[in-house]
């Protein structure tokens, strides 16, 4: 029996213990953690990119670099999922802007309170997520994904909408806050 | 400088990495000093993965794993290399190599100590050669009964300087001795002169000057050979010598 198949057959295999037998070179503790979010960062880079070719690069560029420099991401700095959720989105805006990635996305420390290890977990704190994004008011709800998923800058957004800079600020803040208040009632 | 307010207004612009490349490093500068701001951030970057956990939707191809396990397969083994735990013998070869370099370098070391010694030693040798061929040439000068002996004294009474030279026709060497000379004026040398009995020109045989107490020694090894001296004289002359004597001479003997 393999180790990836051990990983998978075993939620209790935490995502710690995975990154630390990828530090010791296991390739199959890296397959194991592929098949744990290899979607959740395919489906975050399709949404930003809109091509799955382009999307499944992100995808084997962000895994290469967790096997390159599984130091990258330390199990003190957060979920590994929620990390990989938000890298995969800073990758591909990277890929929509056509600039070169940035250095810096180790400094991403992200908690959730989910968990998002386990698969079953997983699907029902996605699908609560998501409708926390669905009841948020129109007016926060595009600019905040205007400016996460397309990678619209604040200017081009209040250009976009026809509303003030101003206004487009407050309310991406104001929609994050709600999403967080939204997931904790 | 923008203060804390003006960061933290611009905070969401940061995690949704909206800032010129310029006004981010300013950003992290001033995030490695505030706590609050830091707190902040990780609040935005958690709703952003939330955000971001709400479009999972798409399974990627079923060929992607194949594909980053194929590229795992082509990396460089440095991961693998540097964690894994290595058995102890496997570092014997190493430990040897670090032991032989470090007794090579000991050697090297010695090496270098000794050809520094024997060098030192070998001047040694040819200065204590060279001293003693001088001590020779003294004493054959001053013993062989081939060597001539003049005694000079003042031409006048007061002071009375008093010379001994020693030649030796076959070397050529002179062997000259004095006291009581007096003291020399500024840039003036003694000057020792072979006259010969033939009537020629007076050879010069070497400058020297007196020490405080008015003695001086001189030897001249390689003065004129085979030479017949009627008298030998000093003279003073300007520093350097001179080829031919000045007047009037100091002393004299024959």
């Amino acid at each position: 029996m393999s180790s990836a198949t051990s990983a998978k057959d075993h939620p209790q295999v935490t995502d710690s213990m995975l990154i630390s037998r990828i530090r010791g070179g296991d390739q199959d503790a890296l397959a194991a953690l592929h098949d744990r979010y290899a979607q959740v960062v395919y489906s975050v880079a399709l949404r930003v990119l809109g091509d799955t070719a382009q999307a499944e690069d992100i995808l084997q560029e962000i895994f290469l670099q967790l096997w390159r420099k599984p130091e990258t991401f330390d199990s003190n700095r957060g979920s590994l999922g929620a990390w990989l959720a938000v890298i995969a989105r800073h990758r591909a805006i990277d890929q929509l802007r056509r600039r070169r990635p940035e250095l810096d996305i180790d400094d991403v420390i992200i908690w959730v309170d989910s968990d998002l290890e386990q698969t079953a977990d997983r699907n029902r704190a996605i699908a609560k997520i998501r409708s926390a994004v669905e009841q948020l008011p129109p007016e926060q709800r595009r600019p905040l994904e205007l400016a996460f998923f397309q990678g619209l800058t604040h200017s081009e957004i209040a250009a976009k909408t026809g509303e003030p800079l101003g206004t487009i600020k407050t309310r991406i803040r104001a929609a994050l806050a709600a999403l967080r208040k939204g997931l904790a009632a | 400088m923008r203060d804390h307010q003006q960061f933290a207004d611009d905070l969401a612009l940061y995690a949704l990495r909206e800032l010129p490349a310029s006004d981010a490093a300013e950003f992290r500068e001033h995030l490695k000093e505030c706590a609050g701001c830091r707190r902040e951030l990780e609040e935005i970057n958690s709703q952003m993965a939330m955000l971001a956990l709400s479009s999972v939707a798409s399974a990627p191809p079923q060929r992607s794993r194949e594909r980053l396990l194929q590229a795992v397969r082509t990396e460089p083994q440095r991961v693998r290399r540097v964690v894994m735990h290595r058995p102890w013998w496997s570092f014997v070869p190493t430990f040897a190599a670090v032991l032989l370099a470090i007794f090579g370098l000991m050697l090297w070391r010695e090496n270098t100590s000794l050809r520094n010694r024997l060098e030192a030693t070998q001047q040694r040798f040819e200065q204590q050669q060279g001293d003693l061929d001088r001590a020779r040439l003294v004493l054959d000068a001053l013993t062989s009964p081939e060597s001539s002996h003049f005694a000079l004294v003042s031409v006048k009474d007061q002071p009375v300087p008093e010379g001994k030279a020693s030649y030796m026709r076959k070397t050529g060497t002179v062997v000259f001795t004095a006291q009581h000379l007096p003291p020399l004026p500024p840039e003036k040398t003694y000057q020792l002169w072979l006259v010969p009995a033939s009537g020629t020109k007076p050879m010069p045989c070497g400058t020297f000057k007196p020490d405080t107490n008015g003695n001086a020694a001189m030897v001249t090894p390689y003065a004129e050979k085979d030479a017949w001296p009627k008298m030998f004289a000093v003279t003073i002359e300007a520093d350097g010598g001179s080829q031919t004597p000045t007047m009037p001479l100091v002393m004299s003997g024959s």
